[in-house]
């Protein structure tokens, strides 16, 4: 099959244009560095079936960022059939330089003009024809967007396969001109693929190149020192290069684009202007956390706007006359949308668990299969997926805010505070992408060129906390509203998000100040213009997220929930444990279970954190749930869930399926206290992830320091959940952990002095050696 | 035991294995069971070849 590769620079629409050319729902985003690797898919249209390669987005063909050897090594050594280079037309001098590089391979390519339709929209035209002349390929103008012209772009790519195609230079005329042409004859004469390509790189002194070809790049470095003069770089040839590309597409290029009026550099475009607020020094980081919140108070809180006070007739309405207005539209105030739709799912979800329960038993079922169905499985199942529409308006705000362009503003903010931790903004990328899934989220590390700093942010990502732990969020907070009557679900779920993101700073800190030593390295990244986000990439990040989160529901959760109503329902004898009757009703008495004496077991293990042996005899639900997290984070609430039938009895007895209802059980049940509930939630949060993300980690990070990632994790957890409740319960216990603060910073300091005189003895001796 | 009790026997066993076949044939496609869901990732390609890649070489 022939093979297209996609090459371009960062944000200029590979992926999109990916998209439309393979059909694919490739995650496209709004800053470099979502495409670590490169990825293939197959454009059908044609006659012929055409693997399309989508390269990581780079600026240049050097071997500066894994990107860039990614894509050089792909073109060098797979030869695709041809190569498309995406071009932003909006940033057409910048785009070129690329092009200029790419044009010196053999190998037969076509420019594919992308982003013209905004240029139009400014006013500004380029003459494709003139242009396409001046560099001597192919130039066809589409909007990977919109999927214009994209089949014209292929049609023009398979013609261009029938003429082979030699590399040629913009350098031949510079200074550097005839040092190229020597070292090409020298690599011609050894045979070497695209000699051009990598006489050009020789002169360059790449170090990819000086290793490969060691004699060549003498020869072509002491052809330089006898014939370069006026050498206005000092020799540096790498800087002459790029100098010498710029002002080839100044002269020969950029003059085909015709400007509406002359760009002043004193004018301040839409996107400017925005900056100059959102990215403000000092205002920025606090909007970002105004944003947040309102993206959480849009999506929790059951005070919209804090309406409650000033709608009180519309909630008395809803509650007397409302019919399905009741309970749906208003709790303390007006409910947000996705209050609305939470609780919208959750009627339904509690009518199939009825409809189930009433059918089951008009047949006549045993009471222990009508158990296992009714509250085993479709108990634990419903109670996540009541969720589902708040992960998915979450997620809806969060992609909105990705595709805008203001999330790639917010690495740029953060890295002067994340620069203090001891990382760069560019860590901040891979943590964003942890709110989705921690696991993209540790590979996309794999872009940040210090180790140590690599190694540091694939152990906090876990911190921030993902979709799959958001019910154990929502559950737990609501809960907490609604058993104790205090704070408000979205501040709780809000403060949760940010505790996980203090706790990974701090990580950081301690981290790069200890085992992980070392400077952050340098953040350079473009900013794309601020611009609507695409309603098609927007629904297609839904439609992604709802998918797995139900195939999930029904695969994995579904299992657990058999296992643990089995292991709830059943005692070590393999005897059934039998009914209590309490109020004329029948209940299983789950003390007697196999799953209460392996939780009553562990439960002292989880005593400093306050829901261990301190809880009554149903304690335990907290130990085993804590611990079946680990499998799959919304295991917590279908635990709950399938549990909640047999511990109905010693708490509120309701027919809701929801998970907040069955956590409201577990309180009543078990006397849980608020302190700790949420040093519960930060357990679950900051503990090992899901058997994914920690296979995803010791992938990353390597099986030799995966046991102290392991570690780290556990102690990070045990220890804040030991901190939030301890504060919360006793207030006096603040002293004590300023205390340990105080003393722990200490000690890192006097290490980092110790460590810092060390590495500078041993300089000193290299030095002296 | 009912006829009713059998068939809820027979539609959870269907049903369970059903489940434990998929998720053993996504395990071994290099699909995890996270839930973020590889075709959303941008690095989907990524996790299944270098996994087959590293079965390869051992």
């Amino acid at each position: 099959m022939l093979k297209f590769a996609l090459a371009g620079n960062p944000n200029s629409g590979k992926t999109t244009l990916f998209n439309a050319l393979t059909g694919s729902t490739a995650h496209v985003g709004n800053w470099p560095g979502v495409t670590v690797d490169k990825r293939e898919g197959t454009y059908k249209k044609g006659e012929q079936p055409v693997d399309i390669v989508d390269l990581p987005g780079i600026y240049s063909l050097s071997p500066y960022t894994p990107e860039e050897v990614i894509a050089r090594n792909f073109i060098l050594d797979e030869r695709p059939d041809c190569v498309i280079n995406i071009v932003d037309a909006t940033n057409l001098e910048r785009n070129l330089y690329l092009t200029t590089q790419l044009m010196e391979l053999d190998v037969p390519m076509v420019v594919a003009l992308n982003m013209t339709d905004v240029l139009e929209k400014r006013g500004d035209r380029i003459d494709v024809k003139a242009l396409e002349k001046r560099i001597g390929l192919p130039v066809v103008e589409i909007s990977a967007l919109k999927g214009a012209n994209v089949d014209t772009l292929m049609e023009r790519a398979l013609k261009a396969l029938q003429n082979p195609r030699q590399g040629v230079s913009v350098l031949k005329e510079s200074a550097l001109g005839s040092a190229i042409s020597n070292a090409e004859i020298a690599l011609k004469l050894k045979e070497v693929g695209a000699p051009l390509f990598h006489a050009v790189k020789l002169v360059e002194k790449d170090s990819i190149e000086v290793q490969t070809h060691p004699a060549e790049a003498r020869a072509a470095e002491a052809f330089l020192r006898e014939n370069l003069i006026n050498d206005e770089f000092n020799g540096d040839t790498e800087a002459a290069i790029a100098d010498a590309r710029y002002k080839y597409i100044t002269a020969h290029f950029s003059t085909t684009l015709t400007r509406a009026r002359k760009p002043s550099y004193d004018e301040l475009s839409k996107s400017d202007k925005a900056d100059k607020v959102l990215t403000h020094k000092w205002a920025g980081i606090p909007i970002f956390l105004v944003i947040m919140f309102a993206i959480f108070h849009l999506t929790f809180s059951e005070n919209f706007l804090y309406l409650g006070s000033i709608l009180p007739a519309f909630g008395e309405w809803c509650g007397t006359e409302g019919g399905l207005a009741k309970g749906i539209f208003f709790t303390d105030g007006l409910n947000s949308p996705g209050v609305i739709l939470f609780n919208a799912l959750d009627l339904l979800t509690s009518s199939i668990g009825e409809g189930l329960a009433v059918g089951l038993d008009g047949l006549g079922a045993n009471p222990i299969l009508s158990g296992l169905v009714v509250d085993g499985i479709w108990g634990g199942v419903a109670a996540v997926l009541s969720f589902l529409p708040q992960i998915l308006v979450l997620f809806l705000f969060f992609s909105i805010l990705e595709d805008t362009g203001y999330m790639a503003r917010v690495a740029f903010m953060l890295d002067r505070i994340f620069r203090r931790f001891g990382v760069s903004g560019r860590a901040f990328m891979p943590m964003i992408m942890g709110f989705g899934c921690s696991v993209p989220a540790m590979i996309n590390t794999r872009t940040m060129a210090d180790e140590r700093e690599r190694q540091a942010t694939v152990r906090v990502i876990p911190f921030f906390s993902c979709g799959a732990k958001l019910p154990i969020l929502l559950a737990i907070s609501g809960g907490i509203v609604q058993a104790f009557g205090v704070g408000n679900a979205d501040v709780i779920t809000y403060s949760m998000y940010v505790l996980g993101i203090v706790v990974a700073l701090i990580s950081l800190l301690v981290m790069r100040n200890t085992t992980q030593r070392g400077e952050a390295s340098p953040f350079i990244m473009e900013l794309p213009t601020y611009h609507m986000p695409g309603f098609k990439n927007l629904m297609l990040h839904l439609w992604d997220k709802a998918k797995h989160f139900l195939t999930k529901a029904f695969t994995i959760i579904l299992v657990s929930c058999v296992v643990i109503w089995f292991l709830s329902n059943f005692q070590w004898n393999w005897q059934h444990v039998g009914y209590i009757e309490i109020a004329g009703e029948e209940f299983a008495h789950t003390d007697k279970s196999i799953l209460a004496s392996i939780g009553q077991l562990i439960q002292p293990i989880f005593t400093p954190l306050g829901f261990g042996s301190q809880l009554n005899t149903n304690g335990w639900v907290f130990a085993v749930a804590a611990v079946l997290g680990l499998i799959a984070k919304e295991d917590v609430i279908a635990a709950f869930g399938a549990l909640a039938a047999c511990l109905a009895p010693m708490a509120f007895t309701g027919t809701s399926e929801d998970g907040i209802q069955e956590v409201v059980v577990m309180i009543q049940a078990t006397g849980i206290t608020v302190p700790a509930l949420i040093s519960f939630i930060a357990f679950n949060m900051l503990t090992i992830p899901c058997f994914a993300a920690v296979a995803a980690a010791r992938g990353e990070i390597g099986k030799e320091k995966f046991k102290w990632t392991l570690l780290f994790w556990i102690f990070v957890s045990y220890l804040v959940s030991t901190i939030v409740y301890t504060v919360g319960a006793y207030t006096w216990t603040v002293a004590i952990w300023i205390a340990v603060a105080i003393l722990t910073t200490v000690g890192i300091v006097c290490y980092n002095k110790y460590m810092d005189k060390k590495e500078g003895k041993s300089n000193l001796l290299n030095a002296q050696k | 035991m009912k006829p009713i009790d059998y068939v809820i026997i027979a539609l959870l066993t269907i049903g369970l294995v059903g489940v434990v076949v998929y998720l053993i044939r996504q395990k071994k496609k290099g699909k995890s069971g996270c839930g973020c869901g590889c075709s959303g990732c941008p690095h989907a390609d990524v996790c299944g070849s270098a996994k087959n890649t590293q079965e390869e070489e051992e």
